[in-house]
């Protein structure tokens, strides 16, 4: 007599499993596609923003500025390349304040893991175009954006595959209906992030994050991000107001997208180390993507 | 004062017996106030082994400390130097233990459960240092190895090449010589929150639905609230323990052996704190070896255990009440707590010893019991007395300080030298009723009482004779030798230096002497410099100012230090990296736009770095000084000249940035600050004891004459050691000038006792020689005894490996035997031979009742 209890306890197991990889691959799949979303808004894509960053304070349960914040305004041109549209080039250019105008950064970022990531820093008061090489794979540790709580781990595209992924929980957040999702690093992913988690508040029917949760790699509270003033612009839904709370330095930035342009056509001349020297040819072609702006 | 002196002789004597019928009374008294002191103890003792509980609340130097901490975390880092077998840091092997050792301590302090290992903030070494090089128009920021391991031999001479080009690498991560290497362990320690309410409301709730995951909606408002309450973080005080934990678990790492191919050396506050935190274990050790030692030396100078048992249980008892009414009062106490068991021991010891001598001495004379308790007490009453409030005084008199912790020190010392006089008086009496020793009576058989293990009566009988007939030479003899003494004693110094702290050859006097040779010096020292002016430090005027100051004490003080570093440097760096590597760009740009967007680039290129030198604002930066290890004496006058020096360097900055605040800080700062301070409040103190002392000697000997005298023989155990101590080079630091007016103290008691004998039997007698044969009789046995048992017990201190304790411990055994030395044959043969007065004449005159024959 086959121990058909033994047998009933392994199916029920079976489907458990079943179910959890169930949703663990739902979840991938919703982070998937997220980021292919992502990739779509940056491929033609102009933008202004302001880089506001101060130390904070709280007042009833409100989080705000104790100082002046230090702002930055810079405007970012990007663009998707690749068979899969998976590679992208981008450039920065920085408007604000007067101490660093000029400085642009242009940068190579490529799906394949293997071929290093590329960089041109160009400043302005020196008038010179260098190529930044900082290392990489593991040695690339996530650096701040232009100065502001933000890193580049926080902007990054196209990692999805290195976390595992988990809905917690389902419901309305903020009048919306969404998942919460948990990732956690792989250990290929360990050496390049700060966080030991994250958890994210995806929109369910619009794709985007609502809120985000980091947390340091002892598991402590992080990062909160808040994903505010979001409107659909060319049928994306984009959030055009950023916080990021960072609880350990007590410091938050904000970045407010002033102005949009998306699918617009971005000559491949545009994203390369002459835009960061040749200033006429920058405004030129800056001042005919700028008629786009919404 | 005489009559009433008279007066306290016969209380002391009828003391005794009009105790007795009161024994139930009083020991149920006893028994309710130890209750209640235990009770205090058991619900309000509290301990504080931080460092920090120095300094007073509130006090500056901590302030500025925690702004510091506050805006660049902490300044106590474990700085571990590796010398690899093959002798060079760049061979393959040692990378690949330096590789495994790197990632291993980095594994092992992330994760939730890290443990002690946790405390760990950032690690650097060769593995992970950053460096800045051009190659043609590329600009390379790199991990010198990190996840790209060189290989082949031609690459890893490339990596020392550049590592050889990096300014800040060496001495830091690589010795000249290459024999030696560098691993720099961030702490928290000291900038850990004590509770903050956004740390504990941000745990995450369990529905991730509602609004507020970390505590706080998600509306922010970027309008500027200066009213908003900004979670100012306040660190929580770190204690010793904490210290020895975090570098056992270090050490526990680095023995393994994957790493047996490393030798190690460890520095760094952790590690000193470490070495301290061992010490008060050992001295913990030490303390009840002393107290054995006691035992032992009790039990064979009387041959009775009742005369083990009751002096020590005064002893306890006294301590207990002390401290117990500290705890009700509220008091906080450290480590110097040992310190006060250790004078209540010596001092109560000492008290029992000259009370259980004089009742031993008239038991063998034939008293009965009550009569020689009488006789005892009436005796040894006033000297009692007199060595009590003398040490009480020493002890009050540091509470003049403005430092809590030697206040509450002073006062619970003093409070625990009060309880005992009172005990000896109150409850000895009664509890030498129940049980006291048994001593053969002079000339009987054994069958009633024990014979004394050592008989000293016939010894000093012959002292008594030397004495005079010697007179004259002794005392010039002991004349000759301490006019040396003193001679010596000006070479005495005040210095306090930790590494003098540790023996010869002990891991941390070696690990020491090791980072001021090839490495990066044991100690650092911050400036922080706060202009309250955003971009201040983008200001090239202040760049200069900060260059300036760095190359003018670099000079000035070559032997000192090792390195500096600073926003300057980096932005020359920087400047020449951009400039085609050329060293003649190696300056400071005049341009403000310029060193804006070259600390741009050295953000983006390493902002950690960055933010570990300049707040995001670029209003505040450190200057940071690596130093030798050193002296208070070197080091203060140094600070002096520092502070000076900013002034005068940044002064013209000021119309620019009215706000700036420029202030040295820096664990080694303060902790050298602290020290010096402690040393100079001790010798105030110490010398204002001994002049109301003298005073005092003054009003209860009777005469002008007789109080100088009795400074004599106070004074010499103290010119002994520091005329030693100043003829060997051995300076005297802030421990040994703690305990070292402890030990004097007790010192003296004997010579209190002698003179207060003496000049009564000279009163009464007139005759000197009679005078001193029988206070040698009478009093001798007590003193030797005395003298034998603290000295050797506080010999048993120069076994501590910690040099703080060892010293005193040696050097204070050997002023207790000066004192006893001082006591049999200076003073009977300074008396022999000035025959002073004394105030007897007056005595006479007065017609006062002289007192009665004492036997």
């Amino acid at each position: 007599m086959l121990n058909t209890r033994k047998l009933i306890a392994a199916l029920t197991l079976g489907v458990v499993a079943a179910s959890a990889m169930a949703n663990d691959d739902k979840a991938q799949s919703i982070m998937k596609k997220m980021d292919a979303l992502q990739r779509e808004i940056a491929d033609g894509n102009l933008t202004r923003s302001q880089l506001s960053t101060c130390k904070f304070g709280q007042k009833n349960k409100q989080i705000t500025c104790v100082e002046t914040p230090r702002v930055k305004v810079l405007e970012s041109v990007s663009k998707q390349y690749g068979s899969e549209k998976k590679d992208s080039k981008g450039i920065s250019i920085l408007l604000e304040p007067a101490s660093e105008r000029g400085i642009g950064m242009l940068t190579y970022s490529y799906d394949d893991p293997d071929k290093d990531m590329e960089t041109w820093l160009y400043l302005s008061a020196l008038g010179k175009v260098k190529r930044m090489a900082s290392g990489t794979g593991e040695d690339r540790e996530p650096v701040s954006v232009f100065g502001s709580e933000f890193t580049t781990e926080d902007m990054e595209t196209g990692t999805v595959d290195e976390y595992t992924y988990k809905i917690l929980q389902e419901g309305p957040f903020g009048g919306r209906e969404v998942w919460v999702i948990e990732a956690i690093p792989k250990p290929i992913r360990a050496p390049k992030t700060d966080y030991s988690k994250l958890l994210y508040w995806v929109d369910k029917e619009r794709y985007t994050i609502l809120k985000a949760q980091t947390y340091d790699k002892r598991g402590k509270p992080f990062k909160q991000i808040a994903f505010a003033d979001i409107q659909q612009i060319e049928g994306h839904w984009i959030a055009r107001d950023i916080t990021l709370i960072n609880l350990q330095s007590q410091r938050l930035s904000n970045m407010k997208s002033e102005a949009i342009a998306l699918n617009v056509e971005v000559e491949d001349e545009f994203l390369t180390q002459r835009t960061l020297t040749d200033f006429a040819y920058r405004e030129k072609t800056l001042e005919a993507l700028r008629k786009h702006f919404k | 004062m005489q009559q009433l002196l008279f007066r306290l002789n016969h209380l002391f004597e009828r003391l005794p017996g009009a105790l007795l019928p009161y024994r139930w009374l009083s020991l149920i008294l006893f028994v309710a106030i130890a209750t209640l002191m235990m009770t205090g103890l058991v619900r309000h003792f509290a301990v504080n082994m931080s460092p920090e509980v120095w300094f007073e609340d509130e006090a500056g130097p901590l302030e500025i400390r925690n702004a510091f901490r506050r805006q660049f975390g902490s300044d106590e880092s474990v700085f571990i130097v590796y010398r690899p077998q093959s002798g060079d840091v760049f061979s393959e092997e040692a990378l690949r233990t330096l590789e495994k050792l790197h990632t291993t301590l980095t594994q092992l302090s992330e994760g939730a459960d890290a443990g002690e290992l946790g405390r760990i903030v950032d690690i650097d070494s060769l593995y992970n240092a950053r460096y800045q090089i051009a190659q043609g128009d590329t600009l390379i920021s790199k991990k010198l190895i990190g996840a790209d391991f060189p290989e082949t031999e031609s690459e890893r001479e490339r990596r020392r090449a550049i590592a050889e080009s990096q300014d800040s690498f060496e001495r830091m991560f690589y010795s000249d010589d290459f024999q030696y290497g560098g691993i720099r362990i961030k702490t928290d320690f000291g900038v850990v929150p004590v509770e903050s309410e956004l740390s504990e409301s941000a745990t995450q709730t369990d529905n991730l639905l509602a609004d507020d995951g970390f505590g706080f909606g998600l509306e922010t408002s970027l309008e500027v609230d200066a009213s908003a309450e900004v979670a100012e973080v306040e660190f929580a005080s770190v204690q010793l323990d904490e210290y020895a934990r975090f570098m056992n678990a270090v050490r526990e790492i680095t023995q393994d052996p994957a790493f047996s191919d490393f030798e190690f050396h460890y520095v760094g506050n952790p590690a000193t704190m470490d070495f301290v935190m061992n010490a008060v274990i050992e001295a913990g050790g030490l303390l009840t070896a002393m107290v054995a030692l006691v035992v032992i030396l009790l039990w064979v100078l009387f041959r009775s255990l009742s005369a083990v048992i009751w002096p020590l249980l005064i002893v306890y008892t006294s301590a207990i009440w002390a401290i117990g009414t500290g705890a009700w009062l509220g008091m906080t106490y450290t480590t110097m707590l040992a310190l006060t068991f250790m004078l209540v021991l010596a001092v109560g010891i000492a008290s029992c010893i000259h009370v259980l001598s004089a009742y031993t001495l008239f038991t063998r004379e034939g008293k009965d019991h009550h009569r020689a308790l009488a006789l005892a007490y009436r005796k040894t009453g006033i000297p009692i007395l007199l060595t009590s409030v003398t040490t009480m005084i020493g002890m009050l008199a540091l509470t003049l300080t403005d430092m809590p912790i030697i206040t509450t020190f002073g006062i619970t010392s003093a409070l625990a030298v009060g309880f005992s006089f009172l005990l000896i008086f109150l409850f000895l009496p009664i509890l030498l009723d129940i049980w006291h020793p048994k001593i053969q009576t002079e000339g009987k058989s054994e069958s009633d009482g024990k014979k004394p293990l050592i008989d000293l009566q016939p010894m000093l009988a012959w002292i008594a004779d030397f004495t005079e007939r010697r007179a004259k030479a002794i005392v010039v003899s002991y004349v000759a030798v301490f006019a040396l003494l003193i001679y010596g004693a000006f070479g005495l110094s005040i210095d306090t230096n930790f590494s003098k702290l540790a023996r010869e050859g002990t891991p941390l006097q070696s690990a020491l002497e090791l980072v001021d040779k090839d490495m990066m010096g044991g100690m650092d020292l911050e400036v922080f410099l706060d202009f309250n002016q955003a971009d201040a430090l983008q200001d090239p005027a202040v760049l200069k100012a900060i260059n300036e100051l760095q190359n003018l004490i670099s000079e000035k003080h070559q032997g000192k230090v090792i390195k500096t570093f600073s926003l300057a440097d980096i932005v020359e760096d920087t400047n020449q990296v951009m400039n085609g590597d050329d060293p003649a760009y190696h300056r400071l740009p005049d341009d403000p736009r310029m060193t804006a967007q070259l600390l741009y680039l050295f953000n983006n290129a390493n902002p950690d770095d960055r933010r570990d030198m300049v707040s995001d604002d670029y209003s505040k930066s450190h200057i940071s000084f690596m130093l030798k290890n050193g002296g208070t004496n070197e080091y203060t006058p140094f600070f002096n000249q520092l502070d000076r020096d900013i002034e005068q360097i940044f002064a013209p900055l000021r119309s620019t940035y009215p706000d700036m605040s420029l202030e040295v800080t820096g664990t080694f700062h303060m902790m050298m600050n602290l020290m010096d301070h402690v040393a100079w409040t001790q010798v105030k103190s110490f010398s204002f004891a001994l002049f109301i002392i003298t005073l005092l000697m003054m009003v209860t000997l009777g005469s002008y004459q007789a109080g100088l005298i009795s400074m004599i023989p106070n004074l010499l155990p103290a010119v002994f050691t520091f005329g030693v101590m100043g003829a060997l080079g051995i300076p005297l630091d802030t421990d040994t000038l703690i305990v070292a007016p402890i030990i004097i103290g007790i010192a003296v008691d004997d010579t209190i006792h002698f003179l207060t004998h003496y000049r009564y039997t000279w009163i009464e007698h007139g005759d000197v020689g009679i005078a001193v044969r029988k206070t040698l009789r009478e009093v001798g046995q007590a003193v030797a005894f005395t003298s034998l048992i603290l000295g050797l017990g506080f010999g048993v201190l120069g076994f501590a490996g910690y040099l703080g304790l060892a010293k005193p411990g040696i050097f204070g055994g050997l002023a207790i035997l000066v004192a006893l030395l001082s006591d049999l044959l200076f003073l009977p043969a300074l008396m022999h031979w000035l025959k002073p007065d004394m105030g007897r004449r007056k005595v006479l005159e007065n017609n006062a009742p002289a007192p009665s024959k004492l036997t």
